[in-house]
């Protein structure tokens, strides 16, 4: 009796998973990837209603203080909306107190200032809404423009 | 007599796991970093401007100013600022062929002042600066010169965009 119920002892097996379909997966994600690489340190997140335009610039954008105008005249500073482009004037008010303290911040962080702004249009902006934004940000002291644009080449 | 024992060869099996972590922490690292639009930057400074008593006799300066009214695009050279050439928007490959002729009349000049229409939309700057920055043409290069005047092929054109700001 005591042997029939004695339990045989199975030999355990190694379980041996196939992973080929897993491996095919992950070179065509690794190949996806490598080619949407991108070197450059400029990470831009962009608002919602803005279509940038498509360009044929080569030169890749760098880390720098990001304004974003989308397609309803808001006007977006480090992803946050600080007001709405409907001045008559040169200057927008809103814009130049937001970029001097911005400055300022920069400054006390690093110390040292910054002339470079990165400028996000919407494509279909008029080109006075342009020339107000880059106004206000000459008279702050970023002189540098750098229009980000999408490569279409 | 004595009977030879068939050994079963096991075949060779790779270790991939070391391959595989390494895979899976680059993936990890290009996820991160991935952008899904390829960004880009057309650079641009605000005009300065300086005096100079100096006035080159040798030849006189390009002064290329790119105005965008409408659909039209008016090219104007020297320092009178006269209209050298009009061309419909919807013609860039014209405009570029005006602006390689200039270039090569005046192979060291870089920089264009572009005063466009207070309607005229980004979209529309964006393509006329491309076609002001380089030949759009494949194949076709011109002859620049470098700082110590070293001809070298090229398809940059005017690359220096300054933006008028003045109404």
């Amino acid at each position: 009796m005591r042997k029939m119920f004695k339990k045989k002892r199975k030999k355990t097996e190694m379980l041996e998973l196939d992973i080929t379909s897993l491996l095919d997966i992950l070179v065509i994600l690794l190949v996806f990837l490598l080619k949407s690489y991108n070197a450059s340190d400029l990470k831009l997140d962009l608002v919602k209603g803005l279509t940038v335009p498509s360009s044929h610039a080569r030169k890749l954008g760098n880390s720098a203080l990001i304004i974003q105008v989308d397609k309803n005249n808001g006007v977006w500073l480090k992803n946050k909306k600080i007001g709405v482009l409907n001045t008559r004037t040169k200057e927008i008010n809103f814009l130049y107190s937001a970029l001097k303290e911005q400055k300022e911040i920069i400054k006390s962080k690093n110390g040292k200032e910054s002339n470079a702004i990165n400028f996000v249009f919407h494509k279909e902006q008029p080109y006075k809404n342009l020339q107000k934004i880059m106004h206000t940000s000459a008279l702050v002291g970023y002189t540098e423009f750098k229009f980000i644009v999408q490569g279409n080449f | 007599m004595i009977a030879q024992r068939r050994k079963i060869k096991k075949p060779p099996t790779l270790n991939l796991i070391p391959i595989l972590d390494a895979i899976f922490i680059f993936i990890f690292f290009l996820l991160m970093s991935a952008q899904f639009i390829d960004v880009y930057e057309i650079g641009s400074d605000a005009p300065i401007t300086t005096t100079t008593d100096k006035i080159s006799k040798d030849k006189k300066p390009l002064n290329l100013i790119i105005e965008l009214k409408n659909k039209t695009i008016i090219v104007k050279t020297g320092l009178e600022s006269i209209i050298y050439k009009q061309i419909p928007l919807s013609n860039l490959d014209d405009y570029n062929n005006t602006l390689i002729e200039l270039k090569q009349r005046y192979p060291k000049e870089t920089s264009a002042i572009l005063k466009p229409s207070q309607t005229f939309s980004y979209e529309k700057i964006v393509k006329v600066i491309d076609s002001t920055r380089e030949i759009s043409k494949q194949n076709v290069y011109i002859t620049a010169v470098d700082i110590k005047n070293k001809p070298y092929q090229s398809k940059t054109l005017f690359d220096k965009i300054i933006f008028e700001t003045q109404d």
